[in-house]
């Protein structure tokens, strides 16, 4: 009798507030379609793990099969990094290829990473009983990668015990960029600069560039941050792939069935780390304000940057392509094409938008990686 | 702390540049070693 009262004897209210924040996520995935095949699961996961006695993830001393997803693809890393091979295999570098200097663009747009973690930093000043230590502070900066994997794959490596907030804060900001970058970036820029009309000049590339780029990003990032190769390497293995031309199958597959199968995984396993003892807590919502201002920064960053290369350029680029360099792709393109045709509707910047986001791709998982290398180097020199 | 976080962003954006710096200089010279031709003479 006592067996089939346990589960009423083990609720508590913060358990029902789960409840409503899983039911949310999947709310916002089923009705506004907001990165449906993450929120989805991890809303669901969320409310799995909040069932009274947690079977999911234990239960009488033994490994649920959520805990066992959670050790052997999250706390390995696997899962991330399986990720990077579906999405290499997904990214058609061309546009970025034909128009290079775009490259800079999407290294502006990571400006919100790193200010981010300055503002975790201070929070953490003011607030010590936080904890917030570089490692934490780092992986709350991480969210402005705009990168799924990345924030997983760093929060990973340094604060373990924040991955469910890291993970529901990336996702969610990435399905809300067309809600947060417009007037961030409507903010900084003027009617005018707004209407400026890029041209665009058709190039084309050979297949043999297309099968060394990848190639020559991961020796680059190998050399630059060894540690990033896991992040960086995969993704471009999945790119190979996808370019040589000789294994369309495999790149179906990594395109396909892989992605679904560890994006389906990922997002129950990310889901169950969202317990209430962890979850409900201030840093939460500490994690969740500084990720906003991380994709705000980002957006920022890219924006002004432009504006900046403006002052010394003659052929003037729109300010707002400055604020596709972020990874989230193809979302943030779209939105900046949107706004400038808003202004001009024979204005199309998309190409050059699109080479900006592509770029970001890469410089998220640049940014992360060297995120890996510097902060364990930080701590122990500075 | 806070001097790390700062010492972060200089090396991180730093680093983030430099990385995309080299891979614009590859890009541009990988595209000036196998231009498209390369391919159409295959072709023929």
């Amino acid at each position: 009798m006592e067996q089939i009262f346990e589960g009423f004897l083990n609720l508590s209210y913060q358990q029902f507030i789960m409840y409503f924040i899983g039911g949310l996520l999947i709310f916002l995935a089923i009705k506004k379609d907001y990165e449906p095949m993450l929120l989805l699961p991890m809303g669901f996961g969320a409310i799995l793990v909040n069932l009274p006695l947690a079977s999911v993830w234990e239960y009488d001393g033994a490994k649920g099969v959520l805990q066992i997803f959670y050790d052997t693809g999250i706390l390995t890393e696997i899962f991330p990094v399986l990720i990077f091979v579906a999405v290499g295999a997904m990214i058609d570098f061309t546009p970025l290829i034909k128009n290079p200097k775009m490259l800079f663009l999407g290294a502006a747009a990571q400006f919100g990473i790193f200010f981010t973690v300055l503002g975790a930093i201070m929070i953490g000043k003011m607030f010590p009983i936080l904890g917030i230590d570089l490692k934490s502070a780092a992986s709350i900066g991480i969210i402005g990668a705009a990168d799924g994997p990345t924030s997983i794959f760093v929060a990973g490596k340094f604060a373990q015990n924040l991955i469910g907030p890291i993970s529901v804060a990336a996702y969610s900001y990435m399905a809300l960029v067309p809600i947060i970058q417009p007037p961030v970036i409507k903010a900084l820029t003027t009617k005018k600069e707004r209407r400026i009309r890029m041209s665009y000049t058709e190039v084309k590339v050979s297949k043999t560039v297309l099968i060394l780029f990848p190639i020559a990003i991961t020796i680059i990032a190998g050399i630059i941050a060894p540690v990033s190769v896991p992040l960086v390497g995969l993704l471009m293995f999945g790119n190979s792939i996808r370019v040589c031309g000789v294994l369309e199958r495999l790149s179906q597959t990594a395109q396909n069935e892989l992605a679904n199968l560890v994006t389906l995984l990922l997002g129950i396993t990310i889901g169950a780390t969202m317990h209430y003892t962890k979850f409900l807590q201030p840093m939460t919502l500490i994690i969740l304000a500084l990720g906003f201002l991380a994709f705000i920064f980002d957006t920022a960053g890219g924006v002004l940057f432009v504006k900046f290369l403006n002052l010394f350029t003659k052929n003037k680029m729109n300010p707002m392509i400055g604020a596709a360099g972020i990874s989230a792709f193809p979302m943030s393109a779209r939105i900046v094409q949107k706004l400038a045709a808003e202004e001009d509707k024979e204005n199309f910047i998309l190409m050059p938008a699109i080479s900006a986001n592509v770029s970001g791709q890469i410089a998220s998982a640049v940014a992360g990686g060297l995120i890996l290398v510097l902060v364990p180097w930080l701590i122990a020199n500075f | 702390m806070l001097m790390q976080g700062v010492w972060l962003m200089l090396y991180g954006l730093g680093g983030v540049f430099a990385s995309l710096a080299m891979l614009y200089i590859i890009t541009k010279i990988l595209i000036r070693i196998f231009p498209e031709k390369e391919e159409e003479k295959k072709e023929v």
